[in-house]
Formats: C-alpha cells, structure tokens, sequence
C-alpha cells in the first residue's frame, strides 16, 4: 500500500467522510477554484523542507495524525513565558526575561493565583458581608440603576445592549467564582481529614 | 546485609536555628509513651522552615459605578479594574487547566470562562477556552472561540491548529488548508509540539488531497473511455 493511499485514509479517519465523499469534496474544491490554498500549502512544505526526504519515522507519526486528541490544551505555565502583551491586564512589576521566567514555575503561579482570587473577592465585594450570591446580585442591581441615557457617546440603543452583555459577563464571572470558592472548601475539607487523621 | 548502626548521640536540648540570620524559636514536641521493651526516641524539637510560602496580601477595592461604565463601554476591562496582573490570572488559568486534565472538567471550564470576560484581550484564553469547549463537544462554541483568539493574535498556533482540525473535521477543506498553512508559517521549525502537529497535518492533508484531486481528474477521462459508443450494439 503506497503513501499516498495511507493519507486518503487518515484524512477520512480524522474526517470521518468515506473516501468517496472526500473525492466529492476535493472535485467541489477544483471546481470553485480553490485549489490556491493547496498549492500554497504544498510550497510551503517544499521550502520549509531542507535536507533528507521524510524519514520513516516522520511518515509513520504523519500517519497517526488521526489518531492524536483533537482539541489540544496548551499549558499556561508555557504561554506565559511567551506572551509579549499585557493588554487588558494592570502593569506587572517584573518585565525582565528572568523575571518572567521566575512568574512561570508552579509555586509562583500558585501564589499569583491565590493573590488574584483575593484581588476579585475585594472587587466584586461592593460592602456585603454575606457572599459572593448577594454581592453579583447588588452588583446587577447597580447595572440596572446606570443612567444609560446620560452617558456620552454612541447611541442608547447600543448602551443599552452594552449594559445587558455587563450582566451576562457578571453571571460568567459569579459561575467562576462559585467554582473557584468550592474548590477552596474542598481543598480545605480535605487538608482537615488529612490532619484528623494523623491526629487518630 | 546488616548496616552498622551509627552511633547515639543526645539530642540537643534546643536545636540551632534553621537559618542564621533568623533565629527561631524552637518548640518541643511531646513524645508519647514507648512501647514496654522499646527504645525510646530521642525528642526532637520541632523548628519551622526557613522559607514558608509566602501568603499573598493584596490590596482591594470594591467596584464602583464609574467603573462599571467603563468596562460596559469596552474602554477598560475587569482585570484592569480590579488591578489584576497577567500573573495572577494565568495563575488561575493554569488551575483551570489542572482541573480539566484531572477530570473536573466543568469547574476548569467555568474558570475559563470567567477569565474570558475578566480580560477579552488575552488571545491565549480564548483559545484554551475553545479548546476545553471542543473537549467537552460544544464544536459551534470551539470554533467561535478560536476565531476571537486569531482576530486578535492571528499568529496563534494553538487556535489556528486547533481550527484546522476542526474545519478538516467538518470538511470544510478549503478554510483547513489556510489555517495550516499559516501554522506551518507560524512555525516553521517544528519547534513546539503544536508546531509539530500543524506540520503532519498539513503533510497528511497535502498529500491526501493531491491524490484525491488527480483521482477527481482520472475518473472522468476512465468514465469517458469505458463509455459505450455511439454505433449499433452488436449483433450476437
């Protein structure tokens, strides 16, 4: 069985369309002209391809392609020490190459993360004592009192709509929060047994 | 194979402090009563480490008004608000993403999703948060998800990657070959595992639909000269 055969079939794996679907799809493809894309794709493999052919071992893992979960995950941890924007985000004290390298190993980013649940507990506060639940609720309540029509700029209709996606956005971040508070309880639950038992 | 038991020394009344700088204060800790016929252990006082995480202690202040009109108006964002740095939120980022590869899929998602809207800006969310809505089946929201990532970092291999699956997925060949292709322009080298991803793809892609394509040529040339002529049937 040649290479090429082997392709058709993981691209009808990974698909899931039978081959004959596959070939249906390729004709509409020539027949729209939309064969641009595969030719420039082609050339990019060529120049970016310098030295041997493919090795067997390429073509093997080229095989299991289909096989791999789709959707990948990519680390935080790893996107942090790439990331060269602090758009939407208040300015860090550290801007250095060390000193983002330090930001990304795990107890670092344990402690950033406890430091940003304080920092979102104090904001969405709004001088309630008893909860989150209770403190979205005057949150929204204060959505609702903003004097829409008073504000500058753009149309009321639009405020309008920008105010009713805050709500949605506060509904999110309180969903989040419960999530974030439960696991707080539940790592507590579980130092507390982990205690009582060596106390036993 | 015996081992020569090393020699008992007396333990110190007070231990040395764990750091010279700092001197601790040593606490002894209770010993219960030995077993009849045991040796008794040597009471050791207990000193605390040196270094103990440290607890974070920020500064809040509860939202206001002003603020909430500014964040309606897209002219500052929650994260922005509240004074969060980029830190702090990929740290709880990274404890969404421990909490869905370890099976809590829903509470990493429901983080993800908070943090989405604490800052839109982040390219990398979006694309984490498309990701987990893959995973979880909801592809509609996957792909609306790792298109806000590309509006605002086109070169973002994961997005572009996973995009790529998911058109090849929904046969959408066309858009594929685009999003590969730029993967493989975003990283050329193979250097990341993403990388290496976009460029087995894009050679298994590549190669599957030349063939396909040169099929699709074939068949109508094959059609043609195994069609019946024009003349009479023959005669038996």
């Amino acid at each position: 069985m040649s290479t090429i055969n082997s392709s058709v079939q993981t691209l009808s794996t990974m698909t899931g369309m039978s081959e004959v679907e596959l070939q249906k799809r390729a004709q509409e493809m020539v027949a729209a002209g939309k064969v641009k894309g595969l030719s420039a794709l082609e050339q990019q493999l060529v120049v970016q391809t310098t030295g041997p052919k493919q090795s067997t071992v390429e073509a093997f893992q080229a095989m299991g392609v289909g096989n791999a979960e789709p959707h990948a995950l990519e680390e935080p941890a790893q996107v942090l020490g790439h990331l060269q924007t602090e758009a939407g985000f208040a300015p860090s004290p550290t801007t250095t190459t060390a000193g983002m390298t330090s930001q990304m190993s795990p107890a670092a980013l344990d402690t950033a993360a406890a430091a940003g649940q304080q920092r979102m507990g104090g904001f969405f506060t709004v001088g309630k004592k008893d909860g989150p639940a209770s403190a979205f609720e005057s949150i929204n309540k204060m959505i609702s009192e903003v004097d829409v029509a008073g504000i500058q700029g753009g149309d009321e209709s639009s405020r309008q709509l920008a105010f009713e996606k805050l709500k949605l956005q506060m509904q999110r971040i309180s969903q989040g929060m419960q999530a974030l508070t439960n696991t707080l309880n539940q790592n507590h639950e579980t130092a507390k047994t982990a205690i009582n038992n060596l106390r036993a | 194979m015996k081992h020569p038991r090393p020699p008992a020394t007396p333990a110190p009344s007070t231990a040395p402090a764990a750091s010279s700088n700092k001197p601790s204060t040593p606490t002894t800790v209770p010993t219960a009563k030995p077993a009849l016929g045991a040796k008794p252990l040597p009471s050791r006082p207990f000193t605390p480490p040196a270094v103990l995480p440290k607890t974070p202690t920020v500064t809040t202040t509860p939202i206001t008004e002003a603020q909430l009109v500014e964040i309606a108006l897209g002219k500052t964002t929650f994260a922005e608000a509240m004074g969060m740095t980029r830190q702090e939120a990929f740290g709880l980022a990274q404890g969404a993403y421990r909490f869905f590869e370890f099976g809590q899929r829903e509470r990493g998602l429901a983080i993800m999703q908070m943090l989405v809207e604490l800052n839109p800006k982040t390219a990398a969310f979006h694309a984490l948060l498309g990701a987990m809505q893959g995973r979880l089946g909801d592809e509609r929201s996957a792909s609306e998800s790792y298109t806000r990532a590309l509006a605002l970092e086109p070169a973002n291999l994961s997005a572009r990657v996973n995009r790529a699956e998911l058109f090849l997925k929904q046969g959408v060949l066309d858009a594929a070959l685009d999003d590969l292709l730029a993967a493989t322009k975003a990283d050329p080298q193979q250097k990341t595992a993403l990388g290496k991803r976009a460029w087995r793809l894009a050679r298994t892609t590549s190669s599957a639909l030349k063939e396909l394509i040169a099929r699709a040529k074939a068949a109508p040339a094959k059609a043609a000269s195994s069609a019946p002529s024009k003349g009479p049937p023959p005669r038996r």
